[in-house]
């Protein structure tokens, strides 16, 4: 099993020309386990987006190191797959195409072509093929973004609050579709979301983090058999778990007045 | 009954020029030329008319455009009464329309000769031009070095009109139409190379970010995602350029060219030939006009991906 990320004293801090730096990460320490699906969760500017970004490579630590099966991560690759929060498809490829990209960047299309037409089928978009970005709905190029990330065999898949942007039921058709690449091609996944339903829902693992200086708070194990009841007994009390320790558990919330 | 309107307007400029004799100012040509456009335009517009029976398309085409071919024939009459038939306008410089179309007809050797001539000048000037701006603009918008030192001078020496570099380029250059290519060359590379800076510049990062996460090298960055990203803007540029083009070819031509249409138009109106004059005129905007739609065509295939989403 590949797809062990481990990251080990990692600092990140960000220069802003209006106010004063702000350290989004300090001192993060994190094994991830091959083959996990592990979610980070917190309110915004406690770094999320920031970890994740520097597991994929696009911005470097201040401090600290990463590792993705014992080699050291510094730039971004094929290796690591990215899911953008906002789908990030080429405007002037078309759909096939877009998923296509990946492996015409490293020169393997003309050997896989059935692949892509695999994976086209596999996320549901046939008969589109030919579509560009704008002509398809948000929850198809979300798809298609995740089908351009994973035909690239990627050992872990990172995903930037990939659902944020749909609809509720459109984002539980998504989170099966998820489940589905993740228990057929075991890789290792890890999801930023705001979502807490749906951190429980898909993760092995929760990751909350506090903000100012992004740090993690706490590590949540979600012990759920699967396929995963949405309201039943244990899933409602992990939820109220993580909202508690996300300050919205609603103890606190005494009304004012009495009517 | 519509499609009619354009062979009545037809007949009426055909039957005024045909009866009407022609005022006495006006030099005679050695045949009525005139008459026989108007006769080969009604044979044109019949055809149309009968093929418009049977195609839905031609059909279309001609219930939009009638209006606006029948003025065209009531304007060339109007025309032909202020010049010819009542000689109200000096006959020196608006000649009568049969003059015009003998000068068309009768210099037609000399009138290719030029437009090959400049037809030659402006392909060379043109693509020197815009693949020059083309990679200016792709070294500034890619490279902060590049941009810091490239980007003033490029600022400071673009605006100037290029007919002004023409005492310059004569000096430089070796002969009239190395030194007009060049200056072609100039104009175009200018809204070339800003329009392409511009666009790469403002492609979002998120594209850049989302093909480098698939291992994207430098020159995939630059070919796969910013080129296709700015290539609305880039070409808007080479729009600009072809207008540029247009303008510094027939200037430039004017100065020490042997042939070539503006040096046509030029030595035409020395001579107070004008009837001439105007048939050089006819000859470049039949073909900068022709030049201009295939870059639309061209366009219109590359962007085939903004259908939809920018309405042109």
């Amino acid at each position: 099993m590949v797809g062990e990320i481990l990251i080990k004293g990692v600092s990140k801090t960000f220069e802003r020309t209006d106010e004063q730096a702000v350290q989004a990460l300090k001192d993060i320490n994190l094994h991830i386990t091959p083959g996990s699906f592990v979610s980070l969760i917190g309110p915004s500017g406690c770094g999320k987006s920031t970890l994740l970004r520097l597991i994929a490579g696009i911005i470097k630590p201040d401090s600290g190191e990463l590792y993705l099966d014992g080699a050291a991560i510094e730039k971004p690759n094929w290796d690591r797959g990215f899911v953008f929060q906002r789908h990030t498809l080429f405007p002037w490829l078309n759909m096939r195409q877009n998923i296509a990209f990946g492996l015409k960047i490293r020169g393997l299309y003309n050997k896989n072509k059935s692949e892509v037409d695999e994976w086209i089928n596999l996320v549901g978009l046939s008969g589109f093929e030919r579509s560009y970005p704008h002509q398809l709905s948000g929850g198809m190029c979300q798809r298609a973004s995740l089908a351009r990330a994973l035909i690239m065999k990627p050992k872990a898949l990172l995903m930037d609050e990939p659902l944020g942007a749909l609809d509720a039921l459109m984002r539980m058709n998504m989170q099966d579709e998820f489940l589905r690449v993740w228990s057929s091609r075991k890789m290792t996944m890890i999801m930023v979301t705001h979502d807490v339903d749906e951190a429980v829902y898909l993760s092995e693992k929760v990751i909350i983090m506090s903000p100012r200086p992004g740090e993690i708070d706490r590590v949540i194990d979600i012990r759920l058999p699967r396929p995963r009841a949405r309201s039943g007994d244990n899933f409602v009390a992990y939820r109220k778990e993580i909202l508690d320790r996300l300050h919205f558990g609603g103890e606190k919330l005494e009304p004012n007045y009495y009517l | 009954m519509k499609r009619l309107i354009p062979l009545a307007a037809i007949t009426l400029t055909l039957a005024t020029q045909a009866v009407l004799p022609n005022s006495p100012r006006q030099p005679t040509t050695a045949a009525p030329y005139f008459t026989y456009f108007l006769i080969f335009a009604l044979a044109v517009y019949t055809v149309f008319a009968a093929i418009s029976l049977f195609s839905e398309k031609t059909r279309a085409y001609i219930l939009r455009k009638y209006p606006f071919i029948s003025g065209v024939f009531i304007f060339l009459t109007a025309l032909n009464f202020l010049t010819s038939k009542f000689a109200v306008l000096p006959a020196l410089y608006f000649p009568s329309l049969d003059r015009v179309f003998a000068a068309l007809t009768e210099e037609r050797a000399l009138l290719l000769k030029c437009l090959s001539y400049s037809t030659r000048l402006l392909i060379v000037g043109y693509l020197c031009g815009a693949l020059a701006g083309f990679f200016t603009g792709v070294c500034i918008g890619f490279n902060k070095t590049v941009s810091y030192w490239v980007s003033p001078i490029v600022r400071i020496l673009g605006p100037i009109p290029s007919v002004a570099w023409i005492p310059l380029a004569l000096i430089a250059f070796s002969s009239a139409s190395r030194a007009s290519s060049f200056l072609i060359g100039l104009s175009v590379w200018f809204p070339t190379t800003i329009m392409t800076s511009s666009g790469i510049i403002n492609v979002e990062q998120a594209y850049f970010e989302a093909g480098s996460v698939f291992g994207a090298n430098a020159f995939q960055r630059i070919f796969k995602i910013g080129v296709p990203a700015a290539m609305p803007h880039i070409f808007l540029g080479l729009f600009n350029g072809v207008c540029a083009s247009f303008i510094t070819l027939v200037t430039a031509e004017m100065i020490g060219a042997k042939y070539g249409l503006g040096w046509y138009i030029n030595w035409q109106k020395d001579m107070l030939s004008y009837a001439n004059v105007y048939a050089g005129l006819l000859v470049i905007a039949a073909s900068f006009s022709i030049l201009i739609s295939l870059m639309f065509r061209a366009r219109d295939k590359a962007l085939s991906w903004q259908k939809g989403m920018v309405k042109w």
